[in-house]
């Protein structure tokens, strides 16, 4: 039996006990390749639905992004590894509860985007995901990668930390130049769930609504800064981005420097029930820059 | 040392129970320091968030000084030990998106450290003046 046949059965399966109302999951499209299907338990052609369920190196789109809609019913969802370290964040932060969550996890070798294989699949360490109900076999599927090789994905930062101050501040500030503050960017993250967004705050008011280059510079930053600790990388936001804003090396910044300094690495599952690094403190975090 | 620009402007976040109060003393005793700090005032160091310092930069201040209790001397227990790692974390990002480490920064000041407050401002004056005006928000407002 085929990876997606099975998951087919599975979802037929917990359809016919009655364990969830609904399943997220992927189906095909023939332009992108794959898309997200939502099926629900009331739906009359639920089993043309459950048959046309399927996984493949198209399925790019990361679906914990929806469960945030879906508090109280119970889900099925289909997830990669990358899609499970979102989960885990979300169960951290009590988003969703375990008991409503069925996980499909799936093997996956990676995900293509316009032809080419993501950033992050060069440095999964969940190739092979930990944290499931139910496990999908791959055929070919790589090793996880180590610890020394998932270090290497702060590689590509060097470069930006070496430049000068006025340069960052260029680069930064012509990247923003671009943003048309479509909010793309936190539509499609798993992560960013706040019901009433900073950027859209009135009162106070911290970023300003227009879209030019400075009110555009501090959005990146309150972004970046909001989930340092907390982002997975799963660069959804770099994906969705239309004007293409290098986010993932934001991101990356922040989980480096929360790494390094609070030793704390998000969507590892022995993190459900502790804190995010930014709700905790220690009294071992540096202390040499205060005066 | 090159000479003071008495233009720049300090946003003070302080905390009401210590570094507010330690502010106050420095006054009521007559502590001359200088006069560039504009003194905000919050209920703890734990409540100032990254993005009041952001904000003041961006409204034209030339640095900000968040200032709270000693560690282990809050009156919240920890808020100050929040603010550290809160605004150690921003710092990188700020610093890796182009802002002087300079114009950020922390100290402890006590309810009765009014000598201290005077050096800390003057020492934050003098690293904020290293750096020079603020111009990051200059351009770009169209």
């Amino acid at each position: 039996m085929g990876m997606n046949e099975e998951i087919g059965r599975i979802a037929g399966d917990l359809f016919a006990k009655k364990k969830i109302d609904v399943f997220l999951g992927y189906c095909h499209d023939e332009h992108v390749g794959a898309r997200p299907i939502y099926i629900s338990s009331g739906d009359t052609d639920l089993k043309k639905k459950i048959e046309q369920l399927m996984f493949d190196e198209h399925c790019v789109m990361s679906l914990p992004g929806f469960l945030g809609r879906l508090r109280g019913e119970r889900v099925g969802i289909v997830a990669k590894g990358c899609d499970i370290k979102c989960i885990i964040g979300l169960l951290q932060e009590h988003q969703v509860s375990r008991e409503n969550l069925v996980i499909v996890a799936v093997e996956c070798d990676h995900v293509k985007w316009k032809g080419e294989e993501m950033d992050k699949c060069k440095y999964c360490d969940v190739h092979k995901p930990d944290f499931y109900d139910h496990i999908m076999k791959g055929a070919r599927v790589r090793d996880n990668v180590t610890a020394d090789k998932k270090k290497k994905i702060f590689s590509v930062l060097e470069k930006y930390e070496k430049m000068t101050s006025a340069e960052k501040l260029a680069f930064w500030k012509k990247q923003a130049k671009k943003c048309i503050r479509c909010y793309a960017c936190r539509q499609a993250c798993p992560l960013c769930f706040c019901q009433e967004c900073a950027a859209q705050q009135n009162v106070p008011k911290y970023i300003p609504d227009v879209a030019n280059e400075n009110a555009n510079y501090m959005w990146l930053m309150n972004r970046a800064y909001d989930l340092a600790g907390r982002c997975t990388g799963c660069m959804e936001c770099d994906r969705a981005c239309p004007v293409g804003i290098p986010w993932y090396l934001l991101n990356r910044k922040m989980a480096k420097t929360i790494a390094v300094n609070f030793g704390f690495v998000s969507g590892k599952k022995e993190n459900i029930g502790k804190k995010t690094p930014l709700s905790d403190w220690s009294e071992d975090d540096p202390d040499k820059w205060v005066r | 040392m090159a000479k003071r620009n008495d233009d720049l402007v300090i946003a003070a976040i302080l905390c009401k129970w210590c570094s507010y109060a330690g502010a106050d003393l420095a006054g009521t005793s007559r502590v001359k320091y200088p006069e560039n700090v504009r003194v905000i005032k919050v209920p703890c160091s734990g409540r100032v968030s990254p993005r009041f310092a952001i904000k003041a930069l961006y409204e034209g201040a030339d640095g900000v000084l968040i200032s709270g209790c000693h560690p282990g001397d809050c009156h919240y227990s920890e808020g100050n030990m929040r603010a550290r790692r809160r605004m150690f974390t921003f710092k990188t990002l700020t610093e890796f998106m182009g802002i002087e480490e300079e114009r950020i920064q922390m100290s402890w000041v006590s309810a009765s450290e009014a000598a201290k407050w005077k050096s800390v401002v003057e020492d934050v004056l003098d690293t904020v003046n290293r750096v020079g005006r603020n111009i990051i928000f200059e351009d770009g407002n169209e």
